[in-house]
């Protein structure tokens, strides 16, 4: 299936470039916690939608069970401090190689999959790991992980409970870097073989491209990236238990922005964070939280149905449409 | 300890049969249309709740709601195909999957909101009737529900093989195109089927509201099992998916008894990986393509 | 930008295409980039807006943040408590406010958590620095308190737990939290020492028993706290033949059961969150014949719906804060148990019963206090004492230890028997007698 090119003209990049610093300066004017956590948690989705966009985006190995290499990410780090007393920042390197681990032992056999079975075996290994995390003792099972909370600002411990702009700022540098990684994907020959074997797969096994291989290179990538994100989690909330961190509804809400924004776009899953999450909190702040799942579904649904490529797709071919046209 | 092991043999038989009538609607869903459905869980859910306000509102015992919830849920089979099922036909299959899952969000959500996470629990007269051989005991509505289990799979079968509407629909599944080019109202058929699929389900969930409490969440663990069984029983496969729900059922129980409680959903995911990984195909080829 | 261009170029594609583009769709780009910064703008005007909400003098209002789960799967917690807390603190408010405050109103702002403990931290926080609240008050999962908890040590903001029951809430030393309700190693001994209660009256001798919990926090905290008290000499040492652990919300309970039938326990432990469990639960017992002396559980057999199954359900114990017969006990609780049932439809329970008197407490301390600076609260809260008479509970009082834990917390002790849920423990409470051992199947017939 014939997908158009993403590109956009160049001065979208100095808006967008524009926008994230005065997101950058925001903080300094000090506007209160509760906005800061709130954006705190729009940059963390973003980023996670960002992650889950490189390999059902860009690759088109559409993932359930992402939720799995987020958990992994913020056990890491939450076992290692716990057990162990080291720091988080150690679980911010060891998560990320535990999960692209854990995406290089589950993708190898997986890959060969078609579509639906692909989707299906994520979910089910997301789902197993879930269950086997509520009975692992060792790592709390049910229980969970409780941190003792350092209720100062702990750089060695990574815990800024007094001052959440901390968390803010890491956030906020994880969704750039995430984001600039995604656009040099994109723009390399990587990311041509990536979209080229998401296209249709055959023809590019065809031309000489190691499909598997590139799966898992960016398998590995995506959950790496995820797994730290986890990890910020972990240090956020100070409290880890499987239900929270791998269930089905955690990659749900990693998915939403992607699709809404634009699959496969390097700007798609922020633009569809920056709409959907505040859509989210005021919903919650006004219709209560029951049927604000119920308004996501219809979303999601409507999305579907009428722009399944997502919004950022639909603002493209308006644009090149008239030039191509013209040809 | 022997048994209470054929007790626990023999219930998970009686359990895998439910199983099966779930996963028999997802696998003919799957087998017409090539679409995953992600709220047939909820469907059974939802006719749960009807058997169960059926019977609290006019006392009317579910297996005899069964005559209402089928027409009722085949209709809602028929308009969910029409409204959620065609515009993404021949969509791409990431839209598919989160249609259906969309669907399910919105239905399980709005149940909660209206009704709430209580439970709800239907006593029919028969609750407590049972037969009781030494230790091993019957009771009668896991029993009644195996047995009209069993009695509509083998009639579906029927269906399926000596009725020409049932020959049509294996025709599709086989192939849509042929199919219609030999006359065969495709569109038609597969509304027939949603309608069919959707109704095992409701029966499924009517069947089971005799002895289980109805609630919100109830749809959810019994859609997992059917997606496992579907595949296990080889997709699109019908009588795959009976012998694969049983072998589930009684698995699911086995593993519970003998080794932990904890892994007994567990290991149901286990086996759905394992098939995927090594005999995708599952464990019967596919009946309907043949 | 030109050797951006040429980048590309050198990859091949055609960016030449958007050279050439013509003012049309400029244009358009500009009008969508606009779009979205209108959008962005309008999304930061909105926050600005909440953030610099202005906030009203506190001396004519004193404000109660209640951080409940509306949504989720603790919903039903939140919804009953809400209508109830609303109308006692009109009620409160009716009578004059807080006299010490010239007649301060009270205002809860209620703000929901979704039972998820990263929602609740946020609001929380939320509650206290957005909407100014000098006390928090919180009934429900102890996952939820944890974060919650948190918060209000780093802001100085005292919280009033009623129904979390970890015991790790209150052993980090925390100088802000303050339950009032007992947490799970309390409650595990009290069934314990209620169980050799049962013994020393029937005569009876119990000697194993097996625990059977779901795999959510509660459920293995309880299983923690169950052996624990076991170990205890005095109101333990029982072999433990089983230990079951299940994934909440099965399908089908028997291979369970027939572990348990297997073990052959005389009593069994249980912490089973949900009632549907419960009732699965009990329906097994019953369909596969196993008999026991004594079921004791922490939670789940005291909803309504359990009374639905009639006979099957009767002889479990639960021991609650608060169950119906505390009426009896309690005749002024009466007209307030008859009020929530008009404003919820619904039977007065442990979690409301918990809600009422945690508002009560609040109010207490506000009199006293005379402020609303919320660490002069916090003061206050660390030294007073609460006579029983004041609380819908079976409690022997509040009074604080140095860690916010109430050391006279006390639950009741329900069974459920013909004439429905009865009080028939501490001894010195009771209202009836315990039944033990309960009768088997066969005895209760149908």
């Amino acid at each position: 299936m014939y997908r158009k090119s993403e590109l956009l003209p160049h001065q979208i990049h100095w808006i967008i470039i524009g926008i994230l610093a005065a997101l950058a300066f925001y903080p300094c004017l000090n506007p209160g916690e509760f906005i800061i956590d709130v954006t705190f948690m729009l940059f963390h989705y973003a980023y996670l939608a960002l992650c889950w966009n490189l390999i059902s985006g860009f690759a088109g190995q559409f993932s359930l069970g992402h939720a799995a290499y987020y958990g992994v990410g913020a056990y890491t780090a939450g076992v290692l401090f716990m057990r162990f007393r080291l720091t988080p920042w150690l679980g911010m390197l060891s998560g990320p190689m535990l999960g692209a681990a854990l995406a290089l032992a589950t993708g190898y056999p997986t890959f060969r999959l078609r579509h639906h079975y692909f989707a299906l075996a994520s979910l089910a290994l997301a789902e197993v790991m879930r269950l086997f995390f509520l009975s692992w003792d060792y790592i709390g099972g049910a229980y969970g992980i409780w941190y003792e909370p350092v209720l100062r600002y702990s750089w060695i411990d990574f815990q800024f409970t007094v001052d959440h702009r901390v968390y803010y700022y890491i956030m906020f540098a994880m969704l750039c870097g995430a984001l600039l990684l995604t656009w040099k994907i994109r723009h390399s020959d990587f990311g041509l073989r990536l979209m080229a074997l998401r296209d249709d797969e055959e023809a590019a096994k065809s031309l000489g491209i190691n499909t598997l291989t590139n799966k898992l290179v960016i398998a590995a990538i995506s959950a790496g990236l995820t797994a730290m994100a986890g990890v910020v989690y972990a240090q956020f909330t100070l409290f880890i238990e499987p239900d929270s961190t791998m269930s089905i509804w955690v990659t749900m809400d990693m998915l939403l922005p992607a699709m809404l924004g634009g699959l496969g776009i390097t700007y798609g899953p922020v633009i569809g964070a920056f709409i959907l999450i505040p859509i989210s909190w005021a919903l919650r702040t006004f219709i209560g939280s029951t049927l604000q799942v119920v308004i996501r579904g219809i979303i999601l649904m409507l999305i579907v149905a009428f722009m399944p490529d997502g919004l950022l797709q639909i603002v493209i071919n308006r644009i090149t449409r008239p030039a191509l046209i013209r040809r | 300890m022997h048994e209470m092991l054929t007790q626990v043999i023999l219930n998970g038989l009686f359990l895998g049969a439910i199983y099966s009538l779930v996963s028999i609607g997802l696998t003919l869903i799957w087998g017409t249309m090539k679409i995953i459905n992600f709220s047939h869980g909820c469907l059974m859910m939802v006719s749960m709740y009807i058997s169960f306000w059926l019977w609290f509102i006019i006392r009317l015992d579910p297996l005899i709601s069964i005559f209402i919830i089928f027409p009722l849920m085949y209709g809602i089979g028929c308009l969910f195909q029409r409204f959620i099922i065609m515009p993404i036909l021949e969509a791409e299959r990431h839209a598919q999957l989160l249609m259906t899952f969309g669907l399910m969000l919105v239905i399980k959500n709005t149940v909660l909101y209206v009704w709430r996470a209580d439970y709800r629990i239907v006593l029919p007269l028969y609750a407590d009737l049972f037969f009781r051989t030494g230790e091993i005991v019957f009771d009668a509505p896991r029993v009644i529900a195996f047995t009209a289990a069993i009695a509509l799979s083998i009639g579906l079968h029927f269906f399926m093989t000596k009725t020409s509407m049932g020959m049509a629909i294996r025709a599709v599944a086989q192939d849509s195109e042929a199919a219609s080019a030999m006359g065969i109202n495709v569109y038609k058929i597969y509304s027939i089927t949603c309608g069919l699929g959707t109704a095992f389900a409701g029966v499924a969930g009517a069947l089971i509201s005799t002895y289980y409490p109805v609630n919100p969440e109830a749809g959810t663990v019994f859609m997992f099992m059917a997606f496992v069984i579907m595949v296990l029983g080889s997709m699109g496969n019908y009588l795959g998916a009976m012998v694969a729900g049983l072998i589930i059922g009684v698995t699911e129980g086995v593993t519970a008894f003998l080794i932990s409680s904890s892994l007994r959903q567990a290991v149901a995911f286990i086996v759905f990986i394992l098939t995927l990984l090594l005999k995708p195909e599952g464990l019967f080829g596919r009946l309907l393509r043949r | 930008m030109k050797s951006f261009i040429n980048y590309i170029d050198k990859k091949g594609f055609s960016m030449v295409i958007f050279m050439k583009v013509d003012k049309r769709a400029i244009s358009k780009v500009v009008a969508v980039v606009i779009a979205v910064i209108v959008v962005v703008v309008a999304v930061g005007g909105y926050f600005a807006y909440t953030a610099f909400f202005p906030p009203t003098p506190k001396v004519t209002e004193v404000r109660i943040g209640c951080p409940y789960p509306l949504s989720g799967t603790a919903a039903t917690i939140g919804l009953d408590c809400k209508p109830l807390i609303e109308w006692f603190v009109d009620q409160i408010n009716k009578e004059g406010g807080i006299k010490s405050l010239g007649g301060a109103k009270l205002k809860v702002i209620f703000a929901d958590t979704e039972s998820k403990p990263e929602i609740a931290r946020i609001q929380a926080a939320k509650l206290i620095t957005e909407d100014k609240c000098v006390v928090l008050m919180d009934g429900t999962l102890s996952g939820n308190a944890l974060t919650q908890a948190e918060e209000c040590e780093k802001y100085g903001v005292p919280i009033i737990l009623g129904a979390s029951s970890s015991p790790t809430l209150t052993e980090r030393g925390f100088k802000y939290t303050f339950r009032h309700w007992a947490h799970d190693k309390m409650l595990a001994r009290s069934l314990f020492a209620f169980l050799k209660h049962l013994e020393k009256e029937s005569g009876k001798k119990v000697e194993t028993i097996a625990i059977v919990t779901d795999n959510t926090l509660f459920g293995v905290d309880c299983g923690k706290a169950y052996k624990l008290a076991n170990e205890d000499p005095e109101v333990g040492g029982y072999k433990i033949v089983e230990h079951i652990e299940f994934p909440i919300g099965p399908t089908d309970l028997t291979s369970e059961v027939a572990r348990l039938k297997v073990a052959k326990p005389q009593a069994l432990f249980l912490a089973v969150t949900v009632a549907g469990d419960c009732i699965l639960l009990q329906r097994t017992f019953k369909k596969m014949d196993f008999n026991f002396w004594a079921l004791f559980s922490a939670s789940g057999h005291h909803m309504p719906e359990y009374g639905d199954i009639g006979k099957t359900g009767w002889y479990v114990y639960i021991r609650l804060p608060y169950g119906p017969d505390m009426v009896i006990k309690k005749p002024w609780v009466k007209p307030i148990a008859d009020k929530f049932k008009e404003l919820t439809g619904r039977e007065f329970t442990a979690y409301p019963a918990a809600a009422y008197a945690s508002l009560v407490l609040i109010r207490e301390v506000l009199e006293k206090c005379g402020s609303t600076d919320p660490k002069k609260i916090r003061d206050t809260l660390a030294e007073i004492y609460i006579p029983p008479e004041k609380l819908p509970l079976a409690h022997a009082g509040i009074k604080f230890d140095e860690n916010g834990q109430n050391i006279h917390a006390l639950p009741g002790i329900f069974q459920w028997q013909e004439t429905g849920l009865r009080l028939v423990g501490p001894p010195d409470v009771a209202v009836v007698k315990p039944i033990f051992p309960q009768p088997t199947w066969a005895e209760r017939g149908g």
